[in-house]
């Protein structure tokens, strides 16, 4: 994979001493291409797609007969796609910067401001760290620190998709020191001292196919057309990878050795690519969903080839997967719903918009950002919150964006921002997210039911209490801090505050409610820390809107 | 006001919502000067007196003993068989009906007791079999059905009821909070404490009422105006309604239930001072003042290895705790509104594995037994029966959705009633098919 050598016109290249030197020359210069995957000239402009694809939401609208609520202005969008995109509310700072700032074209350069920030990498790799990495029956989930942190690099380096979903599901060696095992060792696909291979399957299906095989494992699925022959026509490709030990040290391998003697309890894959389906008696050959029975060498890796097929531009299911959860993230629902359950029975309300963004997707190489970009920069995404009396009812067309509930993590980084100046440490992404008292918040907070439903809300009396009452929320905040030590009078007292709080500047009407209060209490300091436990408490500052 | 029909999927306006908004506004709170509405609010909740006194609506405490007691040696003994196990079955004050020689004080009260001896139910898996023990449902990809007591606090729950009408001690029970959401989702207490203030994390205001009441005025203000902006979608009327609730929770006196501390020393120590009587004895108290559905936890009961070494501490307990509880609810009058339920998620093999001290038994669901106590039901009876060595139900099988809907008849719940998830199915409250236990009535 090497980049072509920009030939220097020194004659020094040509003698060997010259080429083995040039050789350590092009070490950083490879590095720094692997930052930003090579683009296919048949990718985009971000502009032509988000053209496209508003045209399109537009149409459907049309055909509706939905009026589109107005755009979402300034303070609206910054704070959107801030939350959206690293996980947390804007700063005062980056507020007034961004309200105040004249060029046209400030929203798009937010958005690659962005995209550049660590913090984006980090916000990546808890969503997926999660997915990967299941609940506990007791709400709390566990960190996998070296799984996280590979997670949040490759997103911060742009990986392609393709080549890090290969990464997690090749993944190979000693268990405490390969980060991308993280996905195998998983509660989620394996079971004390194996690897569930049923389990695996079910989990490739669901997070990168965009297919709840579960129900099919026992029987055909009720709902859907996937049948039990399918789901463990997947699982064969998983059920020769186990532990061993090797010098002493737990080791994951695939190999024909790992198979094994009946009195295992998970279902293993013979060397001929069968699978006994448990308690069945019914072998069934390693299959490709919806396709062929590959051959497969007994003496070579079974799920190479799956892999192989699974990010195969030929594939249109992987990219669609992935395109359909990114567009849920930024819009609130998928373009198929629910995000893992895209049958032919369950079409996207938007089918053009689909596959124009799944060949995008395929087509840049599976460049994350750059989808991102194609997302982000449409007017559709950009659309106000507030629904007209016309369209309040919709919830499928993308009139107005709905309000989605901030999820735990970011409610718990802002709160920490706003109420005790805590930054998120980009220089220790793992002290980021090892605050104990963030992570019983987060167990507190984070809802099974509503999974990545962001668009319900979920909090019951106890997550209430916590955000009336709890010490967090009662802090000597440095927000209040700083206008009382510099003596700000009172307008700009405010304006911080709402800054701070909401990204936006309080209306005239606002900053008079106010006024009326702080005659009441008679006290600018007890005033002004009410004002943000308020602020922080309303439906604005809890919602991303 | 206009009806408006209301579509699974749409934001539409909560009519209860809108009438709040509404009375609000005429109040001139949406304009006016912040006052005090929480207060308001909190006052006409402490007047109103409830039309039905809570003791004659029913309520339900669930004995969870978590991990699968073993039936053989707890309620359903079978002495001079290969699988009798260590333990000795000894006499009730219910002619015919013995029970597990550890278990005294409840062998004394047999006639409070309806033991369920042919419980069939076929989940043998820890998490599988809770789920469907405690929902009527088999755990299935993509819903989560409500636990019995989301259902409780749905159905029999007043609506202006100032504490959770769902509470659960100990370790979670492996139902969630449900399609049902988060209003009825289970209010846990993992150590039961003392003081209301230690069971209920940040229950007391900072800075004390006048404070609060006075900046949650304004905060309700800014709500009203930011909910009218979204013509009042429902997230943030949940949002609003949680709010409300969790006032109102706050100057509850009815938080003085979950101080122990209030209950007479001799009560508390007929209880016990381990965490389990505590429980029990908190269950009481809440039940007491109108909440439906209480759980209580107690574990561990999964005896692969060393079942009668493990089960010496744990049926003593049980005993006591229970027995307490019945004495105590029989005593004020609570017993004939209170279903008491005792179970796990599944029963024991009866076939005894391994031999010597670590010997156990495995989990086993085919032939097992749940306890009733309680809530107007005949009691001091046996139903169902197992064979002579307890493998299989030779009389009478109840499964686990006949045994929901046997649960939701003594609380006055309609087990047909459908609720509508929120992908837009509707699930009834109990599987059709299902047949309730006519015995117990």
């Amino acid at each position: 994979m090497s980049g072509k050598l920009s030939l220097g016109v020194h004659s020094l290249w040509f003698s060997p001493l010259a080429i083995a030197f040039g050789t350590l020359m092009l070490g950083p210069v490879r590095e720094a291409r692997a930052e930003s995957p090579p683009k296919p000239s048949t990718s985009h402009r971000p502009a032509e797609i988000v053209a496209e694809v508003d045209r399109a939401i537009d149409q459907k609208l049309a055909e509706k007969r939905l009026p589109a609520s107005p755009q979402a202005d300034d303070a609206e969008f910054l704070r959107r796609v801030t939350i959206d995109l690293i996980g947390r509310v804007p700063t005062a700072g980056e507020a007034s910067a961004f309200l105040d700032a004249k060029s046209s074209d400030k929203r798009a350069r937010l958005i690659d401001d962005l995209l550049a920030r660590p913090e984006y990498g980090r916000n990546f790799g808890i969503l997926w760290h999660n997915r990967v990495i299941p609940l506990s029956t007791e709400n709390s989930r566990e960190l996998n620190p070296k799984l996280f942190l590979w997670f949040v690099e490759g997103f911060n380096r742009n990986r392609p998709w393709s080549q890090t979903v290969s990464e997690l599901l090749l993944a190979e060696g000693d268990v405490k020191k390969t980060p991308t095992l993280g996905f195998y060792l998983s509660g989620a696909n394996s079971v004390e001292r194996y690897v569930q291979a049923d389990r695996v399957a079910g989990s490739v299906s669901q997070l990168f196919l965009g297919v709840n095989l579960r129900c099919a494992q026992c029987h055909n699925h009720p709902f859907a057309k996937w049948k039990q022959t399918e789901f463990w026509g997947v699982a064969a490709f998983f059920g020769r990878v186990g532990y061993t030990q090797k010098n002493k040290e737990k080791i994951l391998a695939e190999s024909p050795k790992i198979v094994n003697k009946d009195s295992q309890p998970v279902a293993t894959a013979r060397p001929d690519a069968t699978i006994l389906i448990p308690g069945k008696n019914k072998a069934i050959k390693a299959r490709f969903l919806e396709g062929e029975e590959p051959k497969l060498d007994p003496n070579q890796s079974f799920r190479a080839p799956f892999v192989k097929w699974l990010t195969a531009p030929t594939n249109e299911r992987f990219a669609a997967a992935a395109v359909n959860r990114l567009w849920a993230h930024f819009l609130g629902r998928g373009l198929v719903n629910p995000v893992d359950d895209m049958h032919d029975d369950n079409p996207s309300t938007h089918p053009a918009v689909m596959k124009m963004l799944t060949r995008e997707f395929a087509v840049s190489g599976y460049d994350q950002k750059h989808l991102i970009r194609c997302i982000c920069n449409s007017k559709t995404y950009q659309r106000g919150s507030r629904p007209l009396s016309a369209n309040q009812f919709d919830r499928t067309f993308y009139s107005h964006m709905p309000l989605r509930l901030l999820p735990p993590e970011v409610l718990w980084d802002s709160l920490a921002m706003v109420m005790d100046g805590r930054m998120i440490d980009t220089k220790d992404m793992l002290k980021s997210v090892g605050d104990p008292g963030r992570f019983f918040w987060v167990t507190s907070f984070t809802s099974q039911e509503a999974g990545e439903d962001r668009t319900r809300y979920t909090h019951g009396v106890p997550q209430v209490l916590k955000m009336l009452n709890s010490m967090l929320m009662h802090a000597n905040s440095p927000t209040v801090r700083k206008i009382l030590q510099e003596k700000l009078a009172w307008e700009k007292g405010v304006e911080w505050i709402y800054l701070s709080a909401l990204a936006r500047r309080p209306t005239a009407e606002e900053i008079n409610v106010w006024k009326k209060y702080r005659d009441e209490v008679k006290n600018p300091e007890t005033t002004y820390r009410d004002m943000l436990w308020a602020l922080l408490n309303s439906g604005e500052f809890v919602f991303n809107h | 006001m206009p009806f408006l029909i209301r579509h699974p999927q749409s934001t539409s306006l909560d009519p209860f919502s809108r009438r709040d908004l509404l009375k609000l506004s005429a109040a001139g709170f949406l304009g006016g000067a912040a006052a005090p509405w929480f207060t308001t609010l909190a006052a006409h909740a402490a007047d109103s007196k409830a039309t039905v006194e809570p003791a004659k609506r029913k309520t339900c405490i669930m004995l969870w003993l978590a991990g699968g007691p073993s039936q053989l040696d707890t309620f359903d003994m079978k002495p001079g068989t290969r699988n009798a196990g260590e333990f000795k079955p000894i006499s009730t004050n219910v002619a015919g009906i013995q029970i597990c020689e550890l278990m005294p004080k409840l062998a004394k009260q047999a006639d409070k007791l309806a033991l369920l001896r042919s419980m069939s139910t076929g989940e043998a898996d820890h998490f599988r079999g809770s789920y469907f023990m405690q929902t009527g449902y088999r755990s299935i990809a993509g819903t989560s059905h409500p636990h019995l007591g989301s259902i409780a606090a749905a159905e029999l729950g007043q609506p202006d009821f100032e504490l959770p009408n769902f509470f659960w001690m100990g370790t979670p029970s492996a139902a969630g909070v449900g399609f049902l959401g988060a209003k009825h989702a289970p209010f846990k207490i993992n150590n039961v404490r003392d003081e209301a203030a230690q069971n209920i994390e940040d229950v007391r205001p900072s800075h004390g009422f006048p404070a609060f009441d006075r900046k949650a005025g304004i905060l309700d203000q800014l709500e009203a105006r930011f909910l009218e902006q979204y013509h009042g979608a429902k997230t943030l009327a949940d949002h609003r309604a949680t709010y409300h609730q969790a006032a109102r929770m706050m100057r509850s006196n009815k938080l003085s239930a979950l101080d122990l501390n209030k209950e007479p020393k001799i009560v508390r120590e007929t209880y016990g001072n381990t965490p389990f009587g505590k429980s029990c004895l908190l269950a009481r108290r809440l039940v007491e003042v109108g909440v439906p559905f209480v759980g209580v936890s107690l574990g561990d009961f999964d005896t692969h290895n060393d079942n009668w070494g493990r089960l010496k501490p744990l049926l003593p307990l049980v005993d006591h705790c229970m027995a307490a509880l019945l004495q105590d609810l029989e005593v004020r009058g609570l017993l004939d509104s209170t279903l008491v339920i005792c179970m796990g998620e599944f029963g024991r093999d009866p076939k005894i594995n391994g031999t010597g001290p670590k010997a156990g038994r495995e989990h086993y669901a085919r032939a097992w037994t749940t306890v009733l106590a309680g809530g107007g039901i005949k009691t001091g009876q046996v139903i169902g029966k197992t064979s002579k060595g307890g493998e299989e139900v030779t009389e009478r099988p109840i499964s686990a959705k006949d045994f929901m809907a046997t649960l939701c008849r003594i609380l006055g719940i309609d087990d047909t009633k459908k609720n509508i998830t929120p992908a837009g199915r509707p699930i009834r409250i109990v599987d059709a098919g299902a047949k309730p236990v006519a015995e117990l009535f």
